[in-house]
């Protein structure tokens, strides 16, 4: 199991590491990575949306209305509550 | 007769273990009850049986708002008037909730969920014989008392309206955009600069409710629990333009976000509203840096 997980963000042309078993908004933080907007960091408010291009993750409890069912189908997540099982290709909503 | 105050607030929170958990040891408030799906908690110088639930749910925000009344005949009275506006009342049933009485409930123009009550259990807050200022053994911030709430929705002309017109709340301040457009307001019916506010947002949305404190270093106490125990800060500390207030920004783990307030004025019913535009407003919102985030304007549960 890598220890760490490359994000690169696809329609920002940047990347960044994230650590196993972190979410990939808060490693953002912390790197002073400023891409992906950052809200209540409780996947309650839906700030923090993205979509996941390709890549393996585990996402946690989100409020049902800030992410809806069918949007998760498609690959939208919250990042404050996604935590990568592989490297990631994400986009930024509403880029 | 009238409404007295902001009795309780409701919230939905996603993991109701962890919630007890911030509610119990980092807000530092008293769980006094428990049911499946929902706690109930009071702060340590309310004297009612509590002053927020919490009730587990599929995604966070306002499940209702309860003031609480002075009398309970003030039900008939409200029901009533709240018809005759126009807007349909039910009955919520003695002991519908631990603790509670009976209450009226209705739907705002704004689309939360506000009960007005008067019977509720008493459980005092034990400072009433040759007391001390303080119980023992607070934890965490440890606020007294909650103290107000902020809502957003659609149409704030006309929950204002009802909140003025029929429960005879007053405004203490407002912020007029473009000339004319009522963007927000800040009403009361304690001595308090607000017991609610109404912002411009989507309907039926919570901004935050907020926790009363008595000063300043109450308000960097309460900072400093906060980083201690990682809470997710919004903004703060420091002093809002509107109301005066000492104030933080953060939020639940399940988003919602909370305050903690200090400070303000005593306004009386006759108090003359005061009135921010947009070229002052971002020092309305945060005195100090003169800026509105796109977080705190655009974070809603």
């Amino acid at each position: 199991m890598a220890n760490e997980y490359r994000i690169f963000v696809a329609n920002k042309s940047r990347e960044y590491l994230c650590r196993h078993g972190q979410n990939i908004l808060s490693s953002s933080i912390e790197q002073g990575v400023r891409v992906i907007k950052r809200g209540c960091l409780g996947g309650g408010c839906g700030f923090c949306k993205i979509r996941v291009e390709a890549g393996q993750y585990e996402l946690g409890k989100v409020s049902i209305k800030a992410l809806p069912a069918e949007e998760r189908k498609e690959g939208f997540v919250l990042a404050c509550k996604t935590v990568p099982l592989s490297d990631l290709v994400i986009r930024i909503s509403g880029d | 007769m009238g409404v007295m105050r902001l009795g309780r607030v409701e919230a939905r929170v996603l993991d109701l273990e962890k919630s007890i958990d911030y509610y119990s040891n980092v807000i530092g408030l008293q769980l006094v009850a428990r049911e499946p799906g929902k706690a109930y908690f009071k702060a340590w110088d309310e004297e009612d049986h509590h002053s927020l639930i919490i009730t587990e749910a599929d995604y966070p925000g306002l499940e209702h708002m309860g003031f609480k009344v002075r009398y309970q005949e003030d039900l008939d009275t409200f029901e009533k008037a709240i018809e005759q506006y126009g807007i349909r009342v039910n009955r919520v049933s003695n002991r519908h909730r631990i603790g509670e009485g009976e209450a009226i409930r209705f739907t705002l123009p704004t689309g939360q969920v506000m009960e007005l009550y008067h019977e509720i259990e008493r459980i005092g807050n034990g400072l009433k014989l040759n007391p001390d200022p303080k119980p023992e053994n607070l934890k965490g911030i440890a606020p007294p008392y909650l103290d107000h709430l902020l809502i957003a929705g659609e149409d704030v002309p006309a929950t204002t309206d009802l909140l003025m017109k029929v429960m005879d709340f007053h405004m203490s301040e407002r912020v007029i955009l473009h000339g004319d457009e009522l963007f927000a307001v800040w009403l009361f019916r304690t001595n308090t600069p607000h017991d609610i506010a109404i912002i411009k947002g989507p309907n039926g949305k919570l901004h935050h409710f907020a926790f009363g404190l008595s000063s300043w270093e109450d308000v960097l106490h309460a900072a400093d629990c906060l980083a201690k125990n990682e809470v997710v800060l919004d903004e703060g500390p420091t002093r809002h333009g509107i109301t005066r207030g000492l104030t933080i920004y953060f939020f639940d783990p399940s988003g919602n976000r909370n305050e903690v307030f200090s400070g303000g004025y005593i306004p009386g019913e006759d108090f003359t509203p005061v009135t921010w535009t947009e070229e002052r407003l971002p020092r309305g919102i945060f005195y100090h840096k003169g800026e509105i985030t796109e977080r705190f304007t655009g974070v809603f549960t």
